[in-house]
């Protein structure tokens, strides 16, 4: 059994020893039970799929080894996807960063009007995410939608956003920043507002107008809360699903096929059903993420503490 | 509903009034206001478009106002969509998968948290570890045991594989390290059992961070899309997201319907979440800021 230390520094009577070790070994046991059957065993049992043939219907699986591997490393649709997977994630985590660093500055000093503002910024994070990327097709229909309907009314080309090997990719990065802005600028307010007022009231001394106050302490003063920001952003961009499947499906050309719907596509589209290779390229994508996380890890350790 | 409450007072140079400062004030109500203005045309025209009888949904040059308003677009959305069912389902799975993943996660962050025992941070960052591995890794195998388990195509496979989360876990062993311990020792020489002092001491403490947790869950299983996709096959058993996806595929340039569509899929929650905005406020400072 486990030795139970007690949960002060005291000497706590038997009885009561007894009584705790049942209540963790009653919480834990279902808890862990629950983790490795849902997450260590899937995690366990995907690795030994990826080394298999393994057909969503059909035919029994058949051991390969690493050849899934090698197929997807030599694939380049999926070399396309990673490349794209990064674009997409830097683009929208760099753009939305920058914007968000924007706004919080100009949002600061103002008191009339703030929470307004900051609930108008936070509206698509409070609605359905599919619903917004509907508005978002009909908004960038070719020859109907409203933007379009703009460019025409300046007397500039029309844009095929959604189906433009050139076009399409930058227009998801700005839907993204549309769409994060809100949640961005939640985490730098809080960020701003943490920063110790003596450093604005020395740099003032010293003769600092509002733009050197801003660029030199200011900025620099929200380095770790931007690190933050962008590196989680990173990752989480990393793996962008539902606008790919309702808006392009990879395409056009597979402009922007990125790896989380690369996957998906491989494992579960009608007609595809590869199991195996999808895990492998899976995995191939863990070790992306777990690459990042600990460079995560590294960049914002001075303020995250388990 | 203030966020003002939840974010620390603005302590940035106080300025004096004076006529430059009121005139740069201006400009960033100037840049605010066209930021504004970017986000809600959207929804603007989302709901203008909704409203719209087909001879308007194209017009050159465009309307932001409808000449004849009309409801059509709605009542044919509610009955191809079947949006009452789908707004029954939705909130059910949403509600029925924050509670149980609320109940079980915060138990184990409570353990975690305030019991001391051989191996207890080994166990925690064993599971926190979970945390970092991308869905699109086992929900391959998760498929296969869903299917195996007689779970497939059913809202079991939605809420089981979820009882639990890393980040739950972790968020509520942050807050327990704020109650004292010898609150919990004080119950314990009053005679209460550990259950007892669970539900009856522990869990009415920690109601801001589970109310803001649920909000959190609640908006995230409102959104979930990928999942849900993968399992479930019979229309009536959808929830919104994925009725939504196949919604546009059926009915592609109906752009009035599809546009009624997503205001009944968007508006209703987002009129909730302006109520519960403090909490989300709150919640995404705590994990932003640790």
């Amino acid at each position: 059994m486990l030795p139970f230390l007690g949960s002060d520094s005291g000497r706590p009577a038997s009885g009561l020893q007894r009584a705790q070790r049942r209540f963790i070994v009653a919480v834990l046991v279902p808890i862990f039970a629950f983790y490795a059957m849902y997450r260590f065993f899937p995690v366990g049992y995907a690795f030994w799929i990826s080394l298999h043939e393994w057909p969503i219907l059909g035919q029994n699986p058949v051991l390969l080894g690493w050849d899934n591997y090698r197929t997807a490393l030599q694939d380049p649709v999926f070399r396309r996807s990673i490349g794209n997977a990064f674009y997409y994630a830097l683009g929208a985590t760099v753009g939305g960063v920058l914007v968000s660093l924007a706004l919080t500055l100009v949002i600061n000093p103002i008191r009339r009007g703030s929470l307004a503002f900051r609930l108008i910024y936070f509206l698509p994070q409070m609605t359905n995410g599919i619903a917004i990327l509907l508005v978002w097709r009909w908004l960038l229909q070719p020859r109907f939608g409203l933007l379009n309907q703009a460019l025409v009314a300046l007397e500039m080309d029309r844009i095929n956003f959604l189906n433009s090997t050139r076009w399409t990719m930058p227009t998801l990065i700005l839907m993204s920043v549309w769409g994060g802005l809100g949640f961005t600028m939640v985490i730098l307010l809080a960020g701003l507002r943490g920063i110790p007022v003596e450093f604005f009231e020395s740099a003032r001394i010293d003769g600092g107008n509002r733009w050197q106050l801003t660029r030199f302490v200011t900025v620099p003063m929200m380095k770790p809360v931007l690190t933050f920001v962008t590196v989680t952003g990173i990752i989480g961009g990393f793996n962008v699903f539902g606008a790919i499947y309702v808006l392009t499906r990879g395409g056009p050309l597979k402009s922007t096929m990125t790896i989380s719907f690369y996957i998906f596509q491989n494992a579960f589209e009608p007609g595809f059903g590869w199991l195996g290779l999808a895990s492998a390229m899976a995995f191939l994508m863990f070790a992306l993420v777990i690459a990042m996380t600990v460079a995560q890890l590294r960049l914002t350790r001075a303020n995250w503490e388990l | 509903m203030a966020a003002a409450d939840v974010l620390p007072p603005a302590r940035a140079p106080a300025p004096p009034l004076g006529a430059a400062v009121r005139q740069s004030l201006a400009f960033n109500y100037a840049l605010l206001s066209l930021g504004a203005v970017t986000m809600l045309v959207p929804f603007l025209w989302m709901l203008s478009t909704a409203f719209k009888p087909q001879s308007e949904w194209i017009t050159f040059p465009p309307r932001l106002l409808p000449q004849e308003p009309t409801l059509a677009n709605f009542a044919e959305a509610i009955a191809r969509l079947d949006i009452y069912r789908l707004y029954g389902n939705t909130l059910f799975i949403a509600v029925t998968k924050s509670c149980l993943n609320l109940y079980v996660s915060c138990l184990a962050g409570y353990v975690f948290g305030k019991f001391a025992f051989q191996g207890r941070d080994a166990l925690f960052y064993l599971i926190l570890a979970t945390w970092i591995i991308p869905f699109e890794v086992y929900m391959i195998p998760l498929y296969l045991l869903v299917v195996q388990q007689g779970m497939h195509d059913t809202w079991w496979a939605l809420i089981v594989p979820e009882l639990s989360s890393a980040y739950a876990i972790f968020m509520y062993r942050q807050f327990m390290f704020t109650i004292p311990n010898a609150l919990i020792d004080a119950g314990r020489i009053d005679g209460a059992g550990e259950w007892y002092i669970w539900h009856r001491l522990i869990l009415p403490l920690s109601t801001p961070a589970l109310a803001t947790l649920a909000v959190f869950y609640f908006m995230w299983n409102y959104n979930d899309f990928l999942w849900p996709l993968i399992v479930l096959v019979t229309p009536r058993k959808y929830v919104l997201s994925i009725a939504l996806a196949d919604f546009v595929g059926e009915n592609g340039s109906f752009h009035g319907l599809i546009m009624a569509g997503a205001a009944m899929a968007s508006l209703p929650i987002m009129i909730v979440f302006l109520f519960l905005q403090r909490y989300i406020t709150q919640g995404i400072v705590l994990s932003g800021m640790k």
